[in-house]
């Protein structure tokens, strides 16, 4: 709500300064979220100004030889004739206060202005528009000063209080702050001001800003109005304004209108709108001769209305509307209709001043995208005392601005207005909510003060709101406003007693808070990537045919799809980045989402892992060269350290395709591990050799977690020998481990530490081209330890001679001594 | 002359076992190995021998220098892991181990749950997928109330169910007091969805970090200890400021501001010249979801507070634009050493 300080002034003192006073809305729950030069529209403050004075426009004609010029006359010292200055601006007229330059004034730009002859008229001076006083860009129009300042004196003083506006942030449940006099009430509050009735007009003969005087004329209001629905229409107030004549509102109306965003139309428009930001009160004017009759209803089914912006609306029941006897005119609350619209040729206007259902006007609107300013005061409830004073107010400016005349009467249809509820307060319970005793006498006086009718007891308050607080329901309500308005800043911060209770035993935060940190101890960088994919994304990843669950109203392709899985995304950030660097190991712990039959998808928590390394690169400053550049062995030992760091046991790896294998933990499946296939690194640009995990992190949090036991210190050394073999075919390390193990007992440990192929008789990298099934050359460390003895070179020859044996029998393995 | 190399050979060994630093070795080598040394003064002697005996000295020679070669090179090892510094320098850059980087978000939430946890808060956790019920009815916002407009909400397909992405973790509060009953203290990290349009600090999905407490007596004032506590936990001594304000949920509802982090309080840019920074939103538990939650509202009284991470994150790092956090740009990530 955009709030101009000249325009506040009509309904309270303000003697604050600006900053104080949006310090003051801020603290009391109306954020000013900016302090608005109004000329300048959020540009620079600081005028440079001096050297203009405040001028008096006295005579505005038409320029003789221009048409686009005025030649005004503006009085600038009392004790001088006033000059004649040409003018270009639209919007001067006689009446206003005006800053102007006198030649040899130098302008900020400047320049020094001179008396210049403009198409054949002498012109000593300048009015000045925003930009010329760098007050900002607008060169709209010259400004217009507040009606107090005096003739002859620097304008400066009048250009910054003049001119500048609050921009407050309402919250949504306070819809009577949506208006100046609702905002001057919190300003009177917080000021210790007294609320003005609006002034009487400044200008009489205009009826600007004040509170024209209602004068009725002798012909009958005699508009019809029938409400069918007073639930969703408790109140319709109709008045008549009939011999009018279509012009533009006063000039200072204009102004008042645009600087808070509305554009002026013509006077019966504007006095609509004008009353609606004065009071809070939406109306709306219709051209009398072109109905004849009011009825609020429902819309009926296939019912059709061309509204206001020419567009024609498909109305639905649950639309509420105002119609004639024959067809819907306006869709209540929202807009009106084209053929019921105030013309130039209108005489006369019904000015409707209502209260219409907020649900009602809420959906209608949403559907047909029209929420406007009205809509929006109509969604947040408006005072039920207002309808009647709004009315009058409008058709009163409607006579003044359009030379009309009120037809006598208004017409009322509806309910009486409900009466406000009594709430009681008790001290123990602005005591219990705000930690502190806050006096009746004290509240009772902040109470009043909001305009709540108080009657204090010894414990209690008895409070009845004013009509317009329509968010005051329950004692809380009231206690915030005690709160408030008693500054929260002033309470002493204490911290609550917190009992002592036996932690919960399973946090899903605390173990993937585990997984995070093993994981960047291993060397990866948590890399999260947004919970959306696109469908392109998922079908690249071959998910497309899998089920996904799909958000309504994605704001991009990209938002298309809930994930279903990490890797797309990871995979993709890896892919842009792979170019330009040597290696990238990544993860993410996030939600995955799989439809189930139920409304609700299932949620896993999963852990993302990729690992890219250009060829060559090691995994790790300990790895074997053999193991250089093979991100998949870089995964798995990431994926083993963190299963063994966790205490799981029996963790498996099975391969079930050429690139990938599943990962058990016991009987349970708990994620996948593998290459990145060649069409999968391609759809996302990824051009060196990748390896990628996923794991449930969901299930893995319920696997059973060991505690290690310790084990006796060794008594007698181990030994350890390194034993060749060439096998015709690769096999499995899992099994060739299980053949030697199973030769003697005295072995303790059994581990591939290289391999390679024969195929040439080079030590061509064996995973690298899946076909050569040639020969292979397998080193096994092999670690004997005895708990009896220390073994002796013999002792571990022959367990070495019978692994030959095994490995012979087993798989034709040919032992390379 | 084979003896006598091999004498040579002898007591340079000998010697080499008597020498206490590094300098003597060297100065011992140059004695034996150097150009003019006792090795090449023998080897000088060659081709007056007779030719004969010329081809066992050679190949004896080149033992012998290679057998000291090794043990002056061994002497000097025993010495440099000890005495040698001639190479220290402080400023040379040290082997980096590999550690990897935690996304700073998750570093200030663990960090923000850790304090909660340390005032005896539990933590909970709950689907990021939610129906209407739990993230806005039973947290009293109701179907086609303005109040709704404050959460820009994703919905999902069919949109006619009303199952949608969480616009904060408050549904999570909801759903921990159907297993908890008073007195409860629980926090709520997660990530949050808002269906509006990014810019440099706003993101379609980001994280929050929500707080319930229900107890007796609990009292505003104890809301405003606690934000007070965990804001200069995470920021230092910063001033702290209560505005009025409104969440359908709490009544009465306060925002909170913290004294600009950059210009402390003079007014800058980042604070648009207040001095102030808007940092997050709280109340005291509206009755109606204290009810929702099982909780009589006339026994218990309870405070909530919801914490935007991604924003504090900003502050805390002076991070420019929120959407790098999500972006996945390791120049970006590899900056945070959590």
């Amino acid at each position: 709500m955009k709030l101009p300080l000249t325009w506040l002034k009509d309904f309270v003192t303000v003697r604050t300064s600006p900053e104080k006073l949006a310090q003051l809305l801020t603290l009391s729950g109306s954020e000013v979220e900016q302090i608005i030069p109004s000329t300048a529209l959020g540009t620079s403050r600081g005028p440079e100004v001096s050297g203009i004075i405040v001028g008096l426009v006295e005579e505005v004609k038409q320029h003789p030889n221009a048409d686009r010029l005025k030649v005004c006359l503006v009085r600038v010292l009392a004790s001088e004739q006033p000059r004649t200055i040409v003018c270009g601006a639209p919007n001067v007229a006689a009446g206003q206060k005006v800053p102007v330059a006198l030649p040899g004034t130098v302008l900020p730009n400047g320049v020094e202005l001179r008396a210049a002859t403009i198409r054949g008229v002498e012109s000593s001076g300048m009015i000045c528009a925003a930009d010329e006083l760098a007050l900002g860009d607008d060169h709209s129009g010259i400004i217009v000063l507040d009606p107090k300042a005096e003739v002859g004196t620097p304008a400066a003083k009048w250009l910054g209080a003049a001119d500048i506006t609050l921009d407050v942030k309402v919250t949504p449940n306070r819809g009577d702050c949506l208006s100046i006099r609702g905002l001057a009430r919190e300003v009177a509050i917080l000021t210790k001001q007294k609320l003005k009735e609006p002034a009487p007009a400044r200008h009489a003969s205009q009826g600007v800003a004040g509170g024209p005087k209602l004068v009725e004329g002798k012909s009958k209001n005699t508009v019809q109005v029938k409400v069918q629905d007073t639930k969703s229409c408790s109140q319709y107030v109709a008045r008549l304004v009939e011999g009018i004549t279509i012009k533009s509102s006063p000039v200072e109306v204009q102004e008042r209108l645009a600087s808070v965003g509305i554009r002026p139309i013509n006077a019966v428009v504007d006095a609509t709108n004008y009353v609606m930001l004065e009071l809070g009160q939406p109306l709306h004017a219709f051209d009398a001769d072109k109905l004849n009759q009011i009825v609020v209803r429902s819309a009926k089914p296939n019912e059709q209305l061309v509204t206001l912006d020419g567009e024609k609306r498909n109305l639905l029941t649950s639309d509420l509307v105002i119609a004639d006897k024959q067809r819907a005119i306006a869709i209540a609350g929202v807009m009106g209709g084209q053929d019921t619209e105030v013309s130039e040729h209108t005489k006369r206007v019904i000015i409707e001043s209502a209260r219409f259902d907020p649900i009602r006007v809420r959906l209608t609107a949403q559907r047909l995208h029209l929420r406007s300013e009205a809509s929006n005061r109509f969604e947040k409830g408006i005072d039920p005392a207002l309808a009647i004073e709004a009315a009058d107010r409008c058709a009163a400016y409607i006579a003044a601005w359009a030379d009309g005349v009120v037809a006598k009467g208004r017409v009322v249809a509806g309910k009486k207005p409900l009466v406000s509820k009594v709430i009681t307060l008790t001290l123990a319970e602005v005591e219990r909510l705000i930690g502190a005793r806050v006096p009746a006498a004290k509240m009772k006086a902040m109470l009043t003060s909001l305009g709540c009718k108080v009657q204090a007891t010894k414990t209690a308050l008895r409070v009845v709101p004013p009509s317009w607080r329509l968010d005051l329901i329950i004692p809380a309500d009231l206690v915030e406003e005690v709160g408030r308005l008693m500054d929260y800043n002033t309470l002493k911060p204490t911290l609550p007693h917190i009992p002592q209770r036996a932690p919960e035993q399973s946090s899903s935060f605390a173990f993937t808070s585990t997984v995070r940190h093993r994981l960047v101890a291993a060397g990866l960088t948590e890399t999260p990537t947004y919970s959306f994919y696109s469908k392109e994304l998922a079908e690249s990843f071959d998910l497309a045919d899998q089920p996904h669950a799909e958000l309504a109203n994605p704001l991009n392709p990209d938002q298309a799809l809930l994930r279903r899985s990490l890797m797309p995304q990871l995979l993709t950030v890896a892919g842009k980045q792979s170019a330009t660097r040597d290696s990238l190991r990544i993860f993410e712990v996030g939600r995955a989402f799989w439809p189930a039959n139920r409304t609700m998808p299932e949620e896993r928590t999963m852990l993302g892992i990729v690992d890219v390394r250009k060829v060559g690169l090691p995994a790790s400053a300990s790895a074997q060269p053999w193991q250089a550049g093979d991100p998949f062995l870089a995964v798995k030992g990431v994926v083993e350290a963190m299963c063994r760091s966790l205490g799981l046991h029996d963790v498996r790896y099975h391969g079930s395709t050429s690139t990938a294998a599943r990962i058990t933990v016991g009987t349970e499946a708990i994620g996948i591990i593998g290459s990145v296939r060649q069409k999968y690194a391609d759809a996302v640009k990824l051009r060196k050799p990748a390896a990628f995990a996923e794991i449930d992190l969901s299930l893995l949090m319920e696997q059973p977690r060991h505690i290690t036991k310790a084990q006796p210190l060794p008594v007698y050394p181990s030994v350890e020998r390194d034993l060749a073999f060439a096998l015709p075919h690769p096999v499995a390390h899992a099994e060739l481990i299980r053949e030697v193990r199973g030769v003697d007992p005295l072995i303790l440990k059994v581990q591939g530490i290289d391999r390679f192929s024969l195929a040439n008789g080079n030590r061509a990298r064996l995973d690298a081209p899946p076909g050569s099934r040639a020969g292979v050359s397998i080193t096994l460390r092999v670690t004997f330890q005895s708990p009896g003895t220390t073994l002796t070179s013999d002792d571990v020859q022959g367990i070495v001679e019978r692994i030959a044996q095994r490995m012979d029998e087993a798989f034709s393995a040919e032992f390379r001594r | 002359m084979t003896s006598e190399i091999e004498q040579l050979q002898a007591s340079t060994l000998d010697a080499l076992q008597h020498l206490q630093d590094a300098a003597a070795v060297d100065a011992l080598e140059i004695n034996i190995l150097g150009r003019k040394g006792k090795l090449a003064a023998l080897l000088s002697r060659i081709p007056t021998l007779p030719p004969a005996e010329r081809a066992g000295i050679g190949t004896l020679a080149s033992e012998v220098k290679q057998t000291l070669q090794l043990a002056f090179n061994g002497a000097r090892g025993k010495f440099s892991g000890t005495n040698d510094h001639s190479h220290f320098d402080p400023t040379w850059p040290g082997v980096a181990p590999s550690i990897g980087h935690l996304h700073p978000v998750t570093a200030f939430v663990e960090r923000s749950v850790q304090f909660f946890t340390t005032l005896g808060y539990a933590v909970a956790d709950g689907p990021e997928v939610e129906t209407a019920a739990y993230n806005f009815d039973k947290l009293n916002i109701p179907a086609n109330h303005p109040a709704r407009d404050l959460w820009d909400t994703y919905y999902l397909n069919p949109e006619r169910d009303g199952i949608l992405m969480r616009t904060h973790t408050s549904p999570v509060q909801l759903r921990y007091m159907e297993t908890h009953k008073p007195p409860a203290y629980v926090v709520v990290p997660g990530r949050v969805f808002r269906h509006e349009a990014t810019d440099a600090s706003h993101d379609t999905n980001f994280s929050m970090l929500e707080g319930l407490a229900i107890d007796r007596d609990l009292h505003i004032t104890d809301l405003i200890g606690t934000l007070k506590a965990f804001l200069q936990h995470t920021f230092g001594p910063v001033k702290m400021r209560i505005r009025p304000s409104y969440f359908p949920f709490v009544e009465p509802g306060i925002e909170v501001d913290m004294s600009c982090l950059i210009c402390h309080g003079k007014g800058c840019s980042v604070c648009k010249q207040t001095g102030w920074l808007e940092m997050l939103g709280a109340g005291m538990v509206h009755p109606v979801v204290l009810k929702n939650m099982k909780v009589d509202p006339k026994k218990y009284s309870g405070f909530a507070f919801g914490i935007g991470v991604e924003r504090m994150v900003m502050l805390l790092h002076g991070i420019p634009e929120v959407r790098l956090l999500l972006s996945g740009d390791q120049r970006f990530l590899e900056q945070f050493h959590y």
